[in-house]
């Protein structure tokens, strides 16, 4: 993480020339340029936290990327009447990519629809915070969150009916 | 070469293996090139440690660019690529397993369709994680690292026992297990207090 920052502030500080000059005399694997809008979620995560799971308008999608180990839960709170969703959290332990891109993905589904949430793509993910290919995976460990949440939501509720 | 760097395994500074038909026939595998160590070249999950780094050691000896000004740089880093695929339990395990199962379980479309992580142990993963988190001192943290060093030490064991006895299906599965566990390991040596934990690769 010290190391995540040191390299980011390093090679975009204010002597943003010099420093990238520098960063190619280092060993290649110490160097990661990460878009702007990557670090900016990374450095300012929006809907960090967790909600009780329990709740039955509360669905919890916990997903892992088996490849790299990264793990990403992410909430939502869905109003049962309108089925919006109107509250979001999410946690996540693995790189800045994984952060920045579950970060924005809470971003994008408060207040959205469950259906329309359910139609979002990795590649919208990937295009706004500019991924590059070797991280496009993280964009779709937040599709597959969002995607196990809202299924675990409506398992919720099929069970809630079916007890009625 | 078995072996090949790519862009994700320079990041993660972790090797990805290619080339698997080719030593699934079993004509050319990474274990022949330690005969000291794997006298019948056999791929094995079982490894001396101490008779590998020897092994390592006296090979090294001979490329290494300080010790022998006519070798390639490239053949002393590709020798100690090798011997880290093979004394690392997590890369062994990945290797057996793309030996034997022609599964590449570095890629992440590979390792998400032939595994299944339940999800109660991701959640583990992340409550582990927050443990570490909010963790003030560090006698907390060793605590927390000596927990993880358990967890690795079975999740081992039974990987021991899934080669041995060929059920790679479980093997698959361990192996990945092993992976989150490891990541956890990394972030628990990276611990610092009041740090944010993690993981860059």
């Amino acid at each position: 993480m010290n190391g995540l920052i040191r390299t980011v502030f390093g090679v975009r500080g204010a002597a943003a020339g010099a420093a990238r000059g520098a960063a190619l005399l280092r060993p290649v694997r110490a160097v990661r340029l990460y878009h702007p809008k990557v670090i900016e979620h990374y450095t300012n995560p929006r809907n960090v936290g967790s909600m009780d799971k329990k709740l039955t308008n509360v669905g919890t999608g916990i997903v892992g990327a088996p490849a790299c180990g990264d793990v990403i839960k992410l909430q939502i709170k869905v109003d049962d009447r309108t089925g919006i969703i109107e509250d979001v959290k999410f946690k996540t332990f693995g790189c800045g990519s994984a952060i920045a891109s579950s970060s924005y993905m809470t971003e994008l589904v408060q207040g959205m629809s469950l259906d329309d949430a359910a139609k979002i793509k990795n590649t919208q993910i990937a295009r706004e915070l500019s991924l590059p290919p070797v991280k496009l995976h993280c964009s779709m460990l937040a599709e597959d969150a969002i995607k196990a949440a809202i299924r675990d939501y409506k398992t919720k509720r099929t069970t809630t009916t079916v007890l009625r | 070469m078995l072996l090949r760097r790519t862009p994700h395994s320079l990041r993660s500074g972790s090797v990805i293996i290619r080339g698997c038909t080719f030593s699934r026939r079993g004509l050319h595998t990474l274990f022949k090139l330690f005969p000291q160590t794997f006298p019948q070249g056999t791929p094995t999950w079982d490894v001396d440690q101490s008779l590998l780094r020897r092994e390592y050691r006296n090979l090294q000896a001979k490329v290494h660019p300080d010790a022998n000004s006519n070798a390639a740089t490239d053949e002393s880093s590709t020798l100690n690529k090798n011997y880290h695929t093979l004394k690392d339990p997590l890369r062994r395990a990945q290797y057996l397993i793309l030996l034997h199962e022609g599964v590449d379980l570095t890629s992440d479309e590979q390792s998400k369709a032939q595994s299944f992580v339940p999800p109660t142990l991701l959640m583990e993963v992340l409550e582990v994680h927050e443990e570490l988190q909010y963790a003030e001192d560090a006698a907390v943290v060793s605590k927390i690292a000596a927990e993880n060093k358990a967890r690795i030490d079975a999740v081992q064991e039974s990987l021991g026992r899934a080669f041995r006895t060929g059920d790679y299906a479980a093997a698959i599965s361990l192996t990945v297990e092993l992976k989150y566990w490891t990541n956890l390991a990394k972030a628990i040596k990276e611990w610092s207090p009041g740090a944010r934990i993690d993981l860059s690769h």
